[in-house]
């Protein structure tokens, strides 16, 4: 599923970067790369940007709905 | 003779480098503002035991190799200066990404230290660092510090002498069709910068089969890229540099850093957060933390004004009872007016506010307000980081105007930089809380203020419908909250306030005395006469105010206190010779009406004549229809 379908606070882990080139670079160099578990923690009002958090690497990022839609996420197994 | 050592401080965003970089040159340097092409550095002279060091703050980035205009900044400056020494600030807390841009750095071959930065909040986290594993990969000193607390700073004072050149981590073979038309860029590079290291011009060489540094032509690229296409598949070598830079930065924190698992509770941001970020408090919060701050300074500037104005009071009858005629007391008086008002807005406003957002700044709260206002601000053809400039405004038009290059794209950074005029900086918000306060009722600035945020809400949506572009993604890092220190708090307005006196203030006196000498040779009779058209016919004020609202063109603090000389009337008794309606009048207008000439600057220097005419044109247009309604209210 795409990263704007995600519940809040389901652990996920990034499948896929379907961006433009431009999108990936900035997104890979703040630090959301392939791989990583990340999960929403907040949304803003009206639709607005979404509030991720990388546990890979630490950080926290606000991405807008529309590069949201471009990241392929996946529930992460629990175990 | 020991010549000056050029140290460059580079990390990435939030690593606490500003405060590091205040921490190494102290408030006894000579710190200068150097607005770049695009985003500014800072740069400062200092001399520790007997050697010279030029200690250059450049702007934090996330990669060598990005496109946001502070990273082409730096890798300008880093590309054509020497550079002596590189000191790498690095969050601690983020250390595993932090590490991708210290091991760019270490690929450009120039000697380097590197400073863990932050170490409380890596413990805090559970992050154990261990320094020794990352000097032997990266043979460079590696320096724990907590800048806030100054710890470690000297330490890295001492071993600015000893920077090491840094271990190469990064080396991306490819095969033989890639490396040679990567061979091809490599030596254009080289022809333009030969003091550039192979190992260097490759890394160069590779951002820019992005297109990101513009040395290879657009029809080159398209070319460059079937080749890729044969070799690579999907991925560019770009890409492939990246992942290799990860796994190494991956590998370097693996082997120097050991996640201690805390048992803790939920952590002091996720319950601020859980707050403030939430999409029904969210807003709320923001708008009564916005009001909160507006009534806080509009109570300290109304308490202060009236305690500063006192002296100058005194010494203005002082010189009443000198009794003098001629030029000189005139020339006397006209140099107090204009230190009143620039005392009278600096202490009751100018600091207060800048003191107020330097708090949001550092608390972290400024970029959670972009992610909450980022699809408002998208739906009005602005973008979610234009809240930042917008905010700044409120201290001086100028520095915001400047600050709004840290939007990427190129119609949502002009945007922005266009409206920031109409923010009331603290100079007019003091002519707007003065007068709301003696005779409108503190509603009236309220009210303004709101509709100031309707009115650059409407031009911004305007400009969106005419100046269609590719609205660019919003993704920006939320850093942790921070306890702001009061040294930093104290530097930022001391840097802020540095530049008003320097700059502000002789404009404010000279404008002062020019205005005595055009009202003693009866020249400001002419002027106001030529636009008496105007303020008479059109705004229904007093003539006399033509040259007053002249002169607020070069400082709008001005408007007030020359109001006042002008109708000859004190601040406080202006209700005697003008109407409340005119008052508000006049307020509006104010408020709207053209920027200040040192905004006016800033804004041709951010975005050219067109956009700075086309400001004038329609801030004055604005501010004359809304005076005018406001007339019309009034006389209901």
């Amino acid at each position: 599923m795409s990263l704007n379908e995600a519940k809040l606070n389901d652990l996920l882990i990034v499948k896929g970067i379907k961006a433009g080139r431009k999108a990936y670079r900035r997104l890979v160099s703040l630090g959301i790369n392939v791989g990583d578990r990340i999960r929403v923690l907040h949304s803003a009002p009206f639709g607005g940007a979404i509030l991720v958090e990388d546990l890979d690497s630490g950080i926290k990022v606000a991405l807008g709905q529309g590069l949201a839609r471009k990241i392929i996420v996946e529930h992460a197994q629990h175990n | 003779m020991h010549s000056t050592i050029k140290v460059a401080l580079i990390g990435q965003p939030n690593c606490g480098k500003s405060t590091f970089f205040n921490q190494l040159v102290g408030y006894r340097a000579q710190t200068s503002n150097f607005p770049g092409t695009t985003v500014e550095f800072l740069k400062a002279e200092v001399t520790y035991g007997d050697s010279k060091f030029e200690i250059i703050d450049l702007p934090g980035i996330y990669s060598l190799l990005g496109e946001e205009p502070a990273e082409r900044v730096t890798l300008k400056y880093i590309l054509n200066n020497e550079i002596d020494v590189i000191v790498n600030v690095v969050d601690s807390s983020v250390l595993s990404r932090s590490l991708e841009l210290t091991v760019e750095i270490a690929s450009l071959r120039i000697p380097m230290i590197l400073v863990l930065n932050m170490l409380d909040e890596a413990e805090k986290k559970g992050i154990k660092i261990d320094t020794e594993a990352l000097k032997q990969r990266l043979g460079v000193e590696v320096i724990k510090t907590i800048a806030v607390q100054g710890k470690g700073v000297d330490q890295v004072v001492k071993s600015l002498k000893n920077a090491r050149i840094p271990t190469n981590l990064l080396s991306v073979p490819f095969d033989d069709e890639v490396e040679k038309e990567l061979k091809k860029v490599v030596e254009k590079i080289r022809i333009k910068h030969p003091e550039i290291s192979e190992e260097t011009s490759r890394i160069l060489a590779i951002a820019d089969l992005e297109g990101q540094l513009g040395i290879v032509s657009e029809g080159e690229l398209i070319e460059l890229k079937k080749i890729f296409m044969r070799s690579l598949g999907e991925k560019s070598p770009w890409l492939i540099m990246h992942h290799e830079k990860h796994k190494i930065a991956m590998e370097l924190f693996e082997e120097s850093a050991q996640i201690v698992h805390k048992e803790m509770g939920k952590s002091i941001d996720y319950v601020l957060d859980s707050v403030l970020m939430t999409p029904f408090f969210g807003p709320i919060l923001a708008l009564i933390i916005l009001l909160l701050t507006f009534f806080i300074v509009q109570r300290i500037g109304t308490y202060l004004g009236p305690l500063l104005a006192a002296p100058f009071e005194f010494l203005n009858q002082q010189l009443k009872n000198l009794n003098s005629t001629g030029l000189s007391p005139v020339l006397l008086q006209s140099i107090l007016d204009g230190l009143r008002s620039g005392v009278e807005i600096v202490f009751p406003y100018f600091i207060p506010f800048i003191f107020f957002i330097s708090i949001l700044e550092d608390i972290g709260y400024l970029p959670r307000l972009a992610f909450l206002l980022d699809h408002f601000l998208h739906s009005i053809g602005l973008h979610g980081k234009s809240v930042v400039p917008l905010i700044l405004g409120l201290g001086c038009n100028v520095p915001a105007v400047f600050s709004s290059r840290i939007i990427e794209s190129e119609r949502e950074r002009i945007t922005t930089a266009f409206l920031i005029p109409l923010v009331p900086c603290s100079a007019r918000l003091s002519i707007i809380f003065a007068l709301s306060t003696l005779f409108l009722g503190p509603w009236f600035s309220f009210f303004l203020l709101v509709l100031d945020i309707f009115v650059i809400a409407i031009l911004a949506k305007l400009i969106s419908v005419f100046f269609k572009s590719e609205l660019t993604d919003f993704i920006l890092e939320i850093p942790p909250y921070r306890v702001p220190t009061l040294k930093s708090l104290s530097g930022k307005v001391w840097f802020k306030l540095k530049d008003f006196i320097g700059f502000a203030l002789p404009v404010i006196i000279a404008g002062s005395i020019v205005l005595s000498l055009l009202q003693y040779f009866n020249i400001d009779a002419i002027i106001n006469n030529a636009l008496s058209i105007f303020t008479e016919g059109i705004l229904e004020l007093k003539s006399e105010l033509g040259v007053v609202l002249i002169f607020g063109i070069l400082r709008k603090e001005l408007a007030l206190i020359m109001a006042s000389e002008a109708l000859h009337t004190p601040v406080q008794m202006l209700n005697s010779v003008l109407s409340t309606g005119q008052i508000a009048k006049f307020v509006v207008f104010i408020t709207f009406y053209t920027p200040c000439l040192s905004t006016i600057l800033a804004l041709w220097k951010e975005t050219g004549i067109k956009w700075t005419l086309l400001q004038i044109f329609l801030s004055l247009t604005v501010a004359t229809l809304l005076a005018l309604l406001t007339g019309i209210l009034f006389s209901l």
